[in-house]
């Protein structure tokens, strides 16, 4: 075993490489992890680095899910931080709450554009995370908010509406 | 990897070495069942065998083929069988579909004819509709059985339904009339695209009332629908284009009763026939005529459903193939007079179906047509969609109802089996952990069901209440099971989704000579996670003398999802507690056994508990935690689900103190989990009036119930902290059921009353 740390490229769907640690990666992302061992029996006599197409990602999603994947997976930066941080005493706030907050503090676009990477590429914490924010965004909204919110059409006529609304009063 | 393989890879050469027209044309001369199965044979095969012109090719080679009657014994319980060889003298007759692919019932085609090999079914009691291929046994139920617009108004309005085929997109569309608020609907649902009904193109003409019939769809023909209204027009709806037409029934018929029914591509009223469509022209054939039938010919024949099912040449005359409800098919000259019917098959099965009022038979043809995908497949093929059903699920079902409002591919997502279950309800299961217990109050009747939290904000509202010493107001509620409750009363058992206001009503049988006393004991709720299905067990004493000791117990079970029958089954060996509700606990429910009517029999081996499996329906004897080491005989137990694990609590009036026993290892042992001194907390907590509810899962408080009082109980402290009680105002005699709830938007299937 090589003592420097092995890399990947990740390639975006827009073209973009990103680099990012073996290690980190494949502890982070299920559907990375599979890539890297299907690929490992040919990679292993070659010394070349592998690049990873991932086609149903962007550059701009691809690099905000590296940024979330190293500050969550990398053990260097959680340093002293056993993996299992998230089993802190209740009441304690976890070392990357205030981190977290501020990743999913972007606009819908984004926030829409990340549950489906996280989804993709398998990162179960961050599927969580995200989809927990887009949970958040719809509570307390009026219909009307959240289809402008998320850019969604309303096709109900304006009677459906009204019988859709009957049918489901329970709920108001 | 390369050794195992090989052998498959020698033969797929040999089968390849054949030219792939000759190996299509061999395999467009197998039926589609098998051909269903070789789509297992390898990708390319599978390719080929789902691709449309392959579909056109196997059509064209077994249209040559006779073709196929099915049929199903009229009743609630019956399968569909195929004949394939009619006229024989002693036809082979197979099942083809299990009564168990769709809802119990009255289950009938209500197109006699199929549309490319598809037919439509419909299951009248739960107004349920399927498209059905019988020729490979694909099977999809349709979504929305009651149209939106009618919820609230009309539990069950009429609506007729049709499937047809668009020639320009090859799509196969069911189509729905409905009448609503004096207006004609039309819906329109495309196979294996639709995940909701939309409204057709154009509107209905609304000066023509549909003629609404569950039993009679639109007849496909000539690339419309034809549906009849009040005034005998017939209205043609084009599946192509989505436009309507009408057309002149024959002269003399417009406001008498008559059906539409389509044989060999033109309608036949009984005797008219329309030859020519474009200029209306109706022929009217001869037929038979009751009247002219001997007694014996009309016995056999005579049934509440008789309607034509194929028209055909044979020796230079026309003759019609007749159905009838008693699953007969008999046969009728038209070209000569005074010709008796020729019966020419008779279903004969174990168990008869008797006559019928609805259809009991079709034709079907060989056909690959596919049912197309069920719309929980096309609503998760999307990955956005599938991504919102995972944000939704982590939402509380209330707030979930509500964007059912949003658009309608959203409500068609909310409504959908696999967002309820396997999305919404398993994360909230899931994250059971991170909550506290979730509270209403109930008297038990429908809409009864209030949170918590609406009294605790508003101390001037009170809640649901029953009168202690009264027990036709008693009411027991158990705890939620897989998003349900159920609960009983007096003479009626429920099952119920506190949040959606879902609630069926299973009132009990009439016959008085049982025990009249509502007792705790008598329902149990369970879930069987192979078949995704609740199950409910009743266990009543048709006898029971407590001086005496002689007892008799009956037992039946039934699932509450698709089901209208109680099933009797063995009771256990030992009677039930009748003072404690039962409670469940991963696949099986428990009951305490009734230690006074067992009496000295049961002493030597101290408290029995009856543990009921909901996938075996087999009942076992458990032995019940050693309590008992403080010889008092008043002492009260009863038997809980706390945190997953099934609890025995044992209350010591003359202590003023509960032990709380867990079971441990499937009911080998039992280990006292806590032990509550009550007597600080006496009178408002003394140990007659407490029962423990659930364990609060993110700080292990206990919280307990007097039925005028709520609190938590802290084992680490021993203090009790009250989170509700009912004001002094209110008559000593009331007291409030709490019930535990689950986030759930299950909401079974239920059936219809017309």
């Amino acid at each position: 075993m090589a003592s420097e740390k092995k890399v990947v490229f990740l390639r975006s769907s827009d073209g973009e490489a990103f680099e990012v640690s073996e290690e980190v990666i494949s502890a982070a992302s299920v559907t990375i992890k599979g890539m890297i061992d299907e690929e490992s029996p040919s990679r292993a006599d070659t010394a070349a680095t592998t690049t990873l197409a991932i086609p149903n990602v962007t550059a701009a999603t691809l690099s905000r899910v590296l940024h979330y994947v190293n500050k969550h997976f990398d053990a260097a930066a959680v340093v002293g931080r056993p993996d299992d941080y998230i089993f802190c005493a209740p009441g304690d706030e976890h070392p990357l709450a205030r981190f977290d907050d501020d990743f999913v503090d972007v606009d819908n676009d984004t926030l829409i554009d990340l549950v489906h990477a996280a989804e993709y590429l398998h990162i179960k914490k961050l599927f969580d995370l995200t989809c927990k924010a887009v949970a958040d965004k719809l509570k307390g909204r009026t219909i009307d908010q959240i289809r402008e919110t998320f850019g969604i059409v309303n096709d109900y006529t304006v009677e459906e509406e009204v019988e859709v609304y009957r049918e489901n009063s329970w709920a108001f | 990897m390369g050794a195992t393989a090989s052998p498959k890879r020698i033969k797929s050469t040999a089968a390849s070495a054949l030219p792939d027209e000759i190996v299509e044309e061999i395999l467009a001369r197998l039926p589609a069942k098998s051909l269903r199965r070789f789509q297992c044979v390898s990708r390319s095969w599978h390719g080929l065998i789902t691709s449309p012109p392959f579909r056109q090719l196997h059509s064209s080679r077994r249209a040559s083929q006779p073709r196929g009657l099915f049929v199903r014994p009229a009743g609630y319980v019956g399968s569909f069988h195929a004949c394939r060889q009619l006229g024989c003298p002693d036809p082979a007759v197979e099942e083809i579909l299990s009564f168990a692919d769709f809802a119990p019932g009255d289950v009938f085609p209500i197109n006699k004819s199929c549309c490319h090999g598809l037919v439509l079914l419909c299951s009248l009691d739960y107004s349920a509709h399927y498209v059905w291929n019988p020729s490979t046994a694909d099977i999809l139920p349709l979504p929305d059985r009651t149209p939106f617009r009618t919820a609230g108004y009309m539990a069950h309005p009429f609506v007729s339904y049709g499937l047809g085929h668009c020639s320009t997109t090859d799509q196969y569309k069911v189509v729905r009339m409905y009448c609503h608020r004096n207006a004609m609907f039309c819906e329109v649902f495309t196979l294996d695209q639709s995940t909701y009904w939309r409204p057709a193109a154009t509107e209905p003409p609304q000066c023509h009332r549909l003629r609404l019939r569950i039993s009679q769809g639109g007849v496909f023909c000539n690339g419309s629908l034809h549906f009849v209204a009040h005034d005998g027009v017939i209205i043609a709806f084009n599946v192509d284009d989505e436009t309507f037409g009408t057309l002149r029934p024959p002269a003399g018929l417009e406001y008498s009763f008559f059906d539409l029914t389509e044989l060999d591509g033109c309608f036949p009223y009984h005797i008219w026939l329309l030859r020519d469509y474009q200029g209306c022209r109706w022929e009217k054939l001869r037929c038979f005529d009751w009247k002219t039938m001997t007694d014996a010919e009309c016995a056999a024949l005579k049934s509440h459903w008789v309607a034509p099912l194929a028209m055909y040449l044979e020796d230079g005359s026309t003759k019609i193939m007749f159905g009838t409800g008693s699953c007969k098919v008999f046969v009728v000259d038209t070209s000569r007079s005074n010709n008796p019917p020729v019966t020419l098959f008779s279903l004969q099965l174990e168990e008869d179906g008797g006559d019928g009022q609805f259809a009991t038979m079709g034709f079907f043809e060989e056909s690959l047509v596919p049912v197309g995908r069920t719309v929980d497949e096309i609503i998760l093929s999307s990955p956005s969609a599938e991504a919102w059903c995972q944000v939704l699920s982590r939402l509380p079902a209330r707030t979930v109802g509500r964007l059912n409002q949003v658009c309608k591919e959203w409500r068609a997502m909310i409504k959908s089996e696999s967002f309820v279950v396997d999305s919404h309800l398993k994360y909230q299961l899931a994250n059971l952990s991170s909550k506290s217990p979730q509270i209403m109050f109930t008297d038990g009747k429908p809409n009864s069901f209030k949170p918590l939290e609406n009294f605790i904000i508003d101390a001037s509202q009170v809640p649901p209440l029953i009168d202690d010493g009264d027990s036709c107001s008693r009411v027991v509620c158990s705890k939620p099971c897989h998003g349900l409750n159920a609960g009983a009363f007096m003479s009626c058992d429920f099952v119920c989704n506190p949040i959606t206001g879902y609630y069926k009503a299973l009132p009990l049988d009439d016959d008085d000579d049982g025990d009249p006393h509502m007792f705790a004991g008598r329902l149990g709720l369970g879930y069987d996670v192979e078949t995704d299905m609740h199950v409910l067990v009743r266990i009543t004493f048709k006898e029971r003398n407590l001086t005496t000791r002689d007892y008799k117990l009956e037992c039946e079970i039934r699932c509450v999802e698709e089901t209208m029958f109680w099933e009797e089954l063995d009771p256990p060996h030992r009677p039930i507690a009748a003072d404690t509700p039962p409670a469940y606990s991963s696949g099986k429910i428990y009951w305490m056994a009734d230690s006074k009517l067992l009496g000295q029999r049961s002493s030597s081996s101290g408290y029995e508990i009856i543990a009921f499996d909901v996938a075996t329906y087999e009942f076992e004897i458990l032995k019940g935690p050693p309590l008992g080491s403080h010889g008092h005989d008043d002492e009260c137990v009863s038997i809980v689900e706390l945190q997953g694990q099934i609890c025995v609590v044992c209350s010591h009036p003359r202590l003023d103190s509960m032990e709380i026993w867990a079971m441990k290892g499937n009911g080998t042992d039992w280990s006292m989990e806590y032990y509550i001194d009550l007597r600080r907390f006496t009178p408002e907590y003394s140990s007659e009036l407490v029962t423990p509810i659930a364990i609060d899962p993110r700080d292990g408080r206990i919280l307990l119930s007097t039925g005028r009082a709520l609190g938590y109980y802290d084992p680490k402290t021993a203090e009790i902290q009250t989170v509700y009680c009912l004001g002094k105002h209110i008559s000593k005699d009331k007291k409030f059921v709490p019930i535990l709830f689950q986030e759930s938007l299950v909401t079974p299937c239920e059936q219809v009353n017309y």
